[in-house]
């Protein structure tokens, strides 16, 4: 009898978690699902099941997804390009100061919300960084409301995950062996791309793909940076445009669902990659 | 020994601060417009003009914020508890489940939220709705530093207690309990500035239920008077609250509960 419940037993502790998990996560998932088969609304009242919202993702809005991605894309590659120095650096060159330096990485996860703001206003008229763009020539709504901009601040926002990733991944790289390639006579150039590039590859490829699994679910940032323009317009915005303010449920399940099976695509992906760096 | 003026570290720090710069610029830019007065001078009067209808946004959001802590805490604990010290079937599956919210965007997790309350928990169309979307969208944050914890946490003590008659329960409330307690403030404290300031779940279930939280105000105010100082206060207030927090965290604590977190 004790032996019984001592196999039940660690059941009974990731019970009440099991329960918020599969009550408020995993259920309104498969609803979520399952209604992206119905018709407009019509699950509210008497479901007409059809195929029709992903047919007409596949006509209308390809464009959305090609946004979304390339957003995402350009602004982890952003991430990679400067996080990637900024861990190593980090790890191996900073000694004073070094638990400031990864505190200030904190700040980013107070989430999009206010870098999108703070960056909005440095582009806009009697902004701080207008009057300088003024004075060489460039209109700063042609700056706002470009990819580039939301890049730039999807990129901050995201570069903690990537750093997290890389730094995981370089803090298990021996530094004895950069030094012993050194000893050997290789330059700093070459101790880069032989020893340390290969050996950091996976971290380098988990903190892109996670910082692009963050990308493309962020609202804020692509809204105010133009992602509201039809020609710009990004996933998360099209899904609540959809589903809370056009009322079609079916079509913003579907688009949501979509962009699910892309990030858990994305995510399997980068945990192959990292070799379950987080987890 | 010219270790200290190394061209290569100078480098090095100078590219780590402008890094910094980088980060810090959103924060300092909405602060600096908050400064600035509606008739043109520096001073503190948005931060007055608006208070009567932000404060109890921030009230409320502090409150769901300290809720979600608590109820993290009560789940996440036990189930690290059983993740790290149990070996038993179907323990990737369930791991799987308690953190996989984190590997959704949030806006479709927010979006099967508000057709799930729609649909089966009307219940939740109200605040309740918040406290269940929070406890749950932020549980992989509090597992993850609960297991982190218990990993670093010596298993000789539980097994001397087991040695001297303690039941398991008698074990987790006497021994890991208390042992535990440094190691998940990270936990904690990821978990309340990361409610406090959650944003795309608590816009998509703004409109079913009716309740602004306080980042919600923000944005709500950024889309109608983006321009006007006010709303840099309101910007400047949430984040201040939340740094303060972070900052007395690490004057307190340090950073070394953090690692393994957001960490490395």
């Amino acid at each position: 009898m004790s032996e019984y419940f001592d196999k039940i037993k660690p059941i009974f502790f990731i019970l009440p978690a099991l329960t918020f998990a599969v009550l408020f996560f995993i259920i309104p998932f498969i609803l979520l699902f399952y209604v992206s088969f119905t018709q407009g609304s019509s699950y509210f009242f008497q479901p007409i099941f059809t195929l029709e919202n992903y047919l007409k993702i596949a006509t209308n809005y390809i464009p959305d997804f090609r946004n979304t991605l390339m957003l995402a894309a350009l602004s982890a590659t952003l991430d990679v390009i400067v996080g990637y120095p900024y861990a190593y650096l980090l790890l191996r060159k900073i000694r004073f100061l070094s638990d400031f330096f990864r505190s200030i990485l904190m700040v980013p996860l107070l989430g999009e919300l206010y870098i999108a703001y703070g960056f909005w206003w440095l582009f806009l008229p009697k902004g701080p960084f207008s009057s300088f763009l003024e004075a060489i020539g460039i209109s700063p709504f042609a700056i706002l409301y470009t990819p580039v901009t939301a890049a730039l601040a999807l990129a901050i926002y995201t570069l903690p995950f990537a750093v997290l990733q890389m730094g995981i991944n370089i803090s298990q790289i021996d530094p004895v062996l950069e030094e012993a390639s050194s000893c050997l006579g290789a330059n700093r150039l070459r101790r880069f791309i032989h020893i340390l590039l290969p050996l950091s590859l996976p971290g380098l490829m988990s903190g892109w793909f996670m910082a692009f699994g963050w990308n493309i679910g962020a609202y804020a940032i692509p809204y105010l940076m133009g992602g509201v323009i039809v020609g710009q317009r990004v996933l998360s915005i099209q899904i609540r445009m959809v589903g809370l303010l056009m009322m079609n449920y079916g079509l913003a399940a579907a688009l949501a669902s979509a962009l699910v099976i892309i990030s858990l695509i994305f995510t399997f992906i980068s945990l192959k990659v990292s070799r379950g760096v987080l987890i | 020994m010219n270790r200290n003026f190394d061209l290569s570290t100078i480098i090095s720090y100078l590219y780590i601060i402008f890094v910094s710069i980088l980060i810090f610029i959103p924060f300092m830019i909405s602060f600096w417009r908050s400064l600035w007065t509606p008739d043109g001078q520096i001073g503190l009067s948005n931060y007055f003009s608006m208070a009567g209808v932000f404060w109890p946004r921030v009230w409320l959001s502090l409150q769901l914020s300290l809720i979600t802590v608590v109820l993290d805490l009560l789940i996440a604990i036990p189930a690290a508890y059983a993740l790290t010290r149990y070996e038993f079937k179907g323990k990737r599956p369930i791991l799987l489940t308690l953190i996989g919210v984190w590997y959704v965007p949030g806006i479709a997790y927010a979006l099967s939220l508000v057709l799930s309350f729609y649909l089966i928990y009307k219940q939740c169309l109200s605040i309740l709705g918040f406290i269940v979307t929070y406890t749950t969208g932020f549980l992989p944050m509090m597992l993850l530093s609960s297991i982190v914890a218990f990993r670093r946490l010596d298993i000789s003590y539980e097994e001397a207690a087991a040695c001297l008659g303690a039941t398991g329960l008698k074990r987790f409330i006497y021994i890991v309990l208390p042992l535990i307690g440094p190691g998940i403030t990270s936990g904690i404290l990821l978990t309340f500035v990361l409610s406090f300031n959650e944003f795309i779940t608590a816009f998509l279930l703004a409109g079913p239920t009716g309740i602004l939280t306080a980042p919600v105000k923000v944005f709500d105010d950024i889309s109608h008077a983006g321009m006007l100082g006010f709303v840099a206060a309101e910007a400047s207030i949430l984040q201040i609250i939340s740094l303060t927090v972070i900052f007395v965290y690490l004057k307190i604590v340090g950073t070394r509960y953090l690692k393994g977190t957001v960490f490395f």
